[in-house]
């Protein structure tokens, strides 16, 4: 018993200098560290392909190469602005899985307010570095300015409101927020705040609006992302044309009774039977909104009148409804998506629909 | 047993190579968010010689390193030395810490920072030696474009490598009429910043009051904005146009009313 308790501290502790020797020489040997080192910018060069990659999206080369299998494998059949795949994880994983000389190795992707982080490895998989990239692809900012809030006044009784933002950075998202980004969100907040929603995974409503959020829900979406709902007044700075004081309905133009009920405009009801709608279909605003006016409708946090906070314009109404106009909104309890949640004013209202779909876009304050 | 340990002291004692040090430093200074530089760059460092002089500093996550250079005199050559210190304080002119790197028999040291890389050329030993750092992470603010997405000015503008998630501050159930919302940015009457700004460590976002109706704008608060609601802070209606109460922005039954840290709050 003597002699084994001695042989075996002799063996072990033979083992732990042969290893730590064995270790030293690695340790002492440039080419151990010029070989490390060369890994680690390679990585870092890596990184700035996923940055490419990341931020020019459908335009890059990859994605024309894996385009077709990636929607295949999403099930997505339907044309959509594949611009919307800018600062979206859903190219960058499809660029991994099935590019067959991938610029980088991903291993992981995670989210970690304000980034989304891809682990990259090396091929040998000894090395790996985190990489944090930000999704600012579709925020617009909003030039700073004098802006109207609401439709002009019809006369001098009506308080005329006005606002400014100078010296602030505001920031909105350029299109309505989507299926798919709400996925991500699901993906990555597990806490009480998404509980109960459901989007779907696959298919063509992916790159479509979510619509099927409660008001709360839409504000926690952006507070996730650190942003807000966007607001009534600043989607109004952003909507009527060219800061026009005189504030014309239309987002195209400055004349007040140039109503053009094209679809290239208005995605009114009676667009509905010519194409499919989708994000982005029509002409952007002037400050490069999209959907100003017509497709599904839009909910607001309005400071200023509680009671109207949903864009009404949509293709629930005729080209030649009321409802297309600029600063002129309807009412949504943000609680439930059937009629009785609306108050149209009782303006071209058509009970024949079940649910309506509520959209919606976040914006934020960016510091200098 | 005691040959043993002295084995492993002497084995820890040998000397480090260049490849060894470049690889350490290269392992953290990618991840540096801050940089000063203390000598001019492009120029060959001769002088003063033979003091030590502060090349650089960098700041990491929570910790900052201080790069000395002892600059060569005579037949006394020069040497780089690395001091970490554990948080993020200025370093000072001389070293007066303990090296976790150092770099011997250096001469014709030249430091370079251009377009977010930092190179350190230097002859060690009589054979030329470059040593190169990509500084991904150091962002020198935005940039505001009109109609444009913003942009930072930083080697490849949206990109960081990741080294751990930052101190958030804020939940995003904290109110501001219920005294819960954290002030990320302070503005005092005479419209001078009161501290840091903190706010791009607001998890869940941040949002602006109306105060003193400053030209760069009001203090800020984290959390979910809720402007313009009854108790809550009015929304800035902007310092051109308006003044005194007229710069918030409340619901059409409530008014913007100062608070006792004369804050336009919506009653």
């Amino acid at each position: 018993m003597k002699y084994f308790k001695r042989i075996f501290i002799f063996v072990t502790l033979s083992l732990f200098v042969a290893i730590f020797f064995l270790r030293k020489t690695q340790w002492d040997n440039p080419e151990y560290f010029v070989r490390k080192k060369t890994i680690l910018l390679n990585l870092t060069k890596s990184a700035q392909e996923l940055h490419r990659i990341w931020f020019d999206g459908e335009d890059s080369r990859e994605w024309g190469k894996v385009r077709n299998q990636c929607l295949q494998k999403y099930g997505i059949t339907d044309g959509f602005d594949e611009s919307m795949l800018r600062c979206h994880p859903l190219l960058l994983e499809c660029v991994n899985q099935f590019l067959d000389k991938k610029p980088f190795k991903i291993v992981n992707t995670t989210f970690q307010y304000p980034n989304y982080i891809f682990t990259l490895s090396d091929n040998s998989d000894t090395e790996k570095i985190d990489v944090a990239l930000t999704d600012t692809c579709h925020e617009i900012y909003l030039e700073q300015g004098v802006y109207s809030y609401g439709e002009a006044p019809k006369d001098h009784s009506v308080e005329d409101y006005q606002f400014d933002n100078f010296n602030r950075y505001i920031y909105f998202d350029q299109h309505l927020v989507t299926n798919s980004e709400i996925n991500e969100w699901l993906k990555f907040d597990k806490s009480a705040t998404t509980e109960g929603i459901k989007v779907e995974t696959v298919g063509n409503n992916l790159f479509l609006p979510a619509t099927n959020l409660s008001l709360k829900q839409m504000t926690n979406y952006c507070s996730y992302n650190g942003k807000q709902l966007m607001l009534a007044h600043f989607f109004d700075a952003a909507t009527f044309f060219s800061q026009d004081r005189t504030r014309s309905p239309y987002y195209w133009t400055k004349k007040r009774n140039e109503n053009n009920q094209s679809c290239d405009y208005i995605f009114s009801k009676d667009c509905l039977n010519l194409k499919k709608w989708r994000i982005n279909i029509n002409s952007p605003s002037w400050a490069g909104l999209s959907d100003s006016l017509g497709g599904v409708t839009e909910a607001f946090r309005n400071p200023i009148d509680f009671e109207s906070n949903l864009k009404a314009s949509s293709y629930y109404f005729p080209k030649n409804s009321s409802w297309h106009r600029l600063g002129f909104r309807a009412h949504w309890d943000g609680e439930g998506l059937s009629l009785r949640n609306f108050d149209f004013k009782g303006i071209d209202v058509n009970n024949t629909y079940d649910k309506f779909q509520v959209g919606f876009r976040c914006m934020r304050e960016v510091r200098p | 047993m005691k040959y043993i340990i002295l084995l492993f002291l002497l084995a820890a004692c040998m000397n480090n190579s260049i490849e060894k040090e470049n690889y350490r430093l290269l392992q953290e200074w990618v991840y540096a968010k801050n940089i000063k530089l203390g000598v001019p760059t492009g120029i060959v460092v001769e002088r003063p010689p033979g003091a030590e002089v502060l090349l650089l500093q960098l700041d990491l996550e929570k910790k900052s390193h201080c790069v000395y250079y002892l600059v060569p005199f005579k037949t006394k050559s020069g040497k780089i030395t690395v001091v970490e210190n554990k948080n993020i304080t200025s370093c000072p002119e001389t070293n007066q810490g303990e090296g976790i790197v150092e770099i011997k028999n250096v001469n014709n040291l030249k430091i370079d920072f251009n377009n977010f890389n930092l190179k350190l050329a230097f002859v060690h030993v009589g054979a030329k030696e470059l040593m190169e750092f990509p500084l991904y992470n150091i962002n020198f603010g935005n940039v505001h474009q009109k109609f444009k997405s913003m942009k930072t000015k930083s080697l490849l503008s949206g990109l960081k490598l990741y080294s751990g998630p930052p101190n958030y501050i804020g939940k995003s159930t904290d109110r501001f009429s219920k005294g819960q919302a954290l002030r990320c940015h302070q503005v005092n009457p005479k419209c001078e910043t009161v501290g840091e700004f903190r706010c791009d460590d607001c998890r869940y976002g941040w949002y602006e009051v109306a105060d003193y109706n400053c030209p760069q704008g009001g203090s800020k608060f984290c959390g979910q904005n809720h402007c313009g609601e009854k108790n809550e802070p009015a929304c800035p209606r902007g310092y051109k146009l308006f003044e005194f109460e007229d710069t918030g922005i409340c619901q059409e039954d409530l008014v913007p009313v100062y608070n006792s840290d004369h804050i336009l709050v919506c009653q």
